[in-house]
């Protein structure tokens, strides 16, 4: 014990990791459970970086130009307006009726009822994003006080950004649907009878594999989400397909997804409520 | 060496957590993101007799916990981690310098990255390892410029070693 007293620095660090380590295992079993204390604190850290996170957006926008090749910023432009065109084509595809009573059979099979309720829509600001090579999580502005809840859907303009992780009074964590933890199940938006699973691929796209091995997939055809899992409703915009191939004679297809959200530059989105 | 005010150092601390929460946390070059707070940690616990670098890395850290991860801690654990090579090895550098500084952040980068990937790791996430080495190369060098441009704002007087025929003991 005295060896320990001899050497405060020492003896704090380590009191610090074994408090820590208590803390990691904590947060990792009771992630289900609500956490006041975490809560509160999280909104008055969004309180604090609200202010911020405006200009923080236009400094990412300029910074992540700075460093992307001119050809790569005027291919950019060019897959915008192509998913532009895209989008508009997918309104003449859209899931009819007919396909949308199956999923509601599908679901009620599946016990789940995500599609039975109609949505509302809540905006709301970006505050902070970690977007490392292993993670991609938001902060949000809007949170248990819009009603917003475990899983509860995120989308802008563009298409499916993610579903929320946990949520606070005036701030939500979104886990984005490029993170590889995030597993969403697709449909073509052509063709509703092809499924797949996809997930991040730990460099800013997705990757997935098609269900059906048999799946006529081609470059350029665009993926919505199945509504099989109950998490994500049936028909949101995931992305384009860049690349499908099989990676071996056994392997299933495998497809590489371009998320049609440009996840850099979020500033607003809408939780379906 | 001079010393650094707990409000002036806490201040530093504050805008980087800024930073790195709204703005480097969306900058990804080349699938590379730095980790500011991380540099700080590393610059404070070499360059200053206090417990900066640890105390406000702990404080801080679980800010950024709060903020940004899915496993409370996580974050923080490592700057602990990363706080303690640092308090071990300066007094067998010279503190000037900027060299010893930059190689606490070469140790610092790699127990960050594989102690996140590990702890994820061990709660079922799915990434892979691979992903944590790709990541390596571009945070050792963006950590390296990061410190050195932060080790030489902040070094401002001498500090005098211990094998300086002049050394009188104590710091300047």
């Amino acid at each position: 014990m005295k060896w320990f007293w001899e050497r405060p620095k020492f003896t704090i660090a380590a009191a610090a990791i074994v408090l820590l380590l208590i803390f990691i295992f904590a947060s990792w079993r009771l992630s289900e459970y609500d956490n006041p204390a975490g809560g509160a604190a999280r909104s008055v850290i969004s309180a604090v970086q609200k202010p911020f996170a405006a200009a923080a957006v236009w400094v990412r926008e300029r910074v992540t130009n700075a460093f992307t090749d001119e050809d790569i910023l005027r291919e950019n432009e060019e897959l915008k307006e192509k998913v532009s065109r895209l989008q508009d084509e997918l309104i003449k595809y859209r899931l009819d009726e007919t396909e949308l009573e199956e999923l509601r059979n599908l679901q009620d099979a599946l016990g789940t009822d995500a599609l039975r309720g109609e949505y509302t829509l809540k905006a709301a600001n970006v505050l902070a994003f970690e977007g490392s090579d292993m993670f991609n999580i938001l902060t949000i502005d809007v949170g248990e006080e819009a009603g917003a809840g475990r899983d509860t859907v995120v989308v802008n303009g563009d298409g499916l950004i993610g579903r929320v992780f946990e949520t606070a009074k005036g701030s939500s964590k979104v886990v984005a649907i490029i993170d590889e933890n995030n597993k969403i199940g697709f449909q073509l938006a052509d063709n509703p009878g092809f499924l797949g699973v996809c997930s991040g691929d730990g460099d800013g796209g997705l990757t997935g594999v098609m269900l059906d091995d048999e799946a006529k997939v081609k470059e350029g055809d665009q993926l919505i989400t199945s509504g099989i899992g109950g998490v994500y409703p049936a028909g949101i915009v995931i992305g384009t397909v860049i690349e499908a191939k099989h990676t071996d004679e056994n392997a299933l297809l495998a497809v590489k997804i371009q998320p049609a959200v440009y996840f850099k530059g979020i500033k607003k989105v809408a939780l379906l409520l | 060496m001079r010393k650094m005010r707990y409000y002036k150092a806490a201040i530093l601390f504050f805008i980087a957590f800024l930073i790195q929460t709204t703005i480097l946390g969306g900058v990804s070059i080349r699938g590379v993101s730095p980790n500011l707070l991380l540099c700080l940690v590393v610059v404070f616990s070499f360059l200053y007799d206090e417990s900066y670098g640890l105390i406000l890395g702990i404080v801080f850290g679980l800010l950024l916990d709060l903020s940004t991860q899915t496993l409370f801690g996580i974050q923080t654990i490592t700057f602990v981690a990363a706080g303690i090579p640092p308090l071990i090895f300066r007094r067998l550098f010279n503190r000037e310098r900027v060299l010893p500084d930059i190689l606490m952040a070469l140790i610092a980068t790699p127990i960050n990255v594989f102690a996140v990937w590990f702890a994820y790791h061990l709660t079922g996430s799915p990434v892979k390892i691979d992903h944590a080495v790709g990541a390596l190369p571009g945070l050792l060098i963006s950590h390296a410029v990061i410190v050195c441009i932060l080790h030489l704002l902040l070094v401002r007087t001498i500090i005098r070693h211990k094998r300086d025929r002049k050394y009188l003991g104590g710091t300047a």
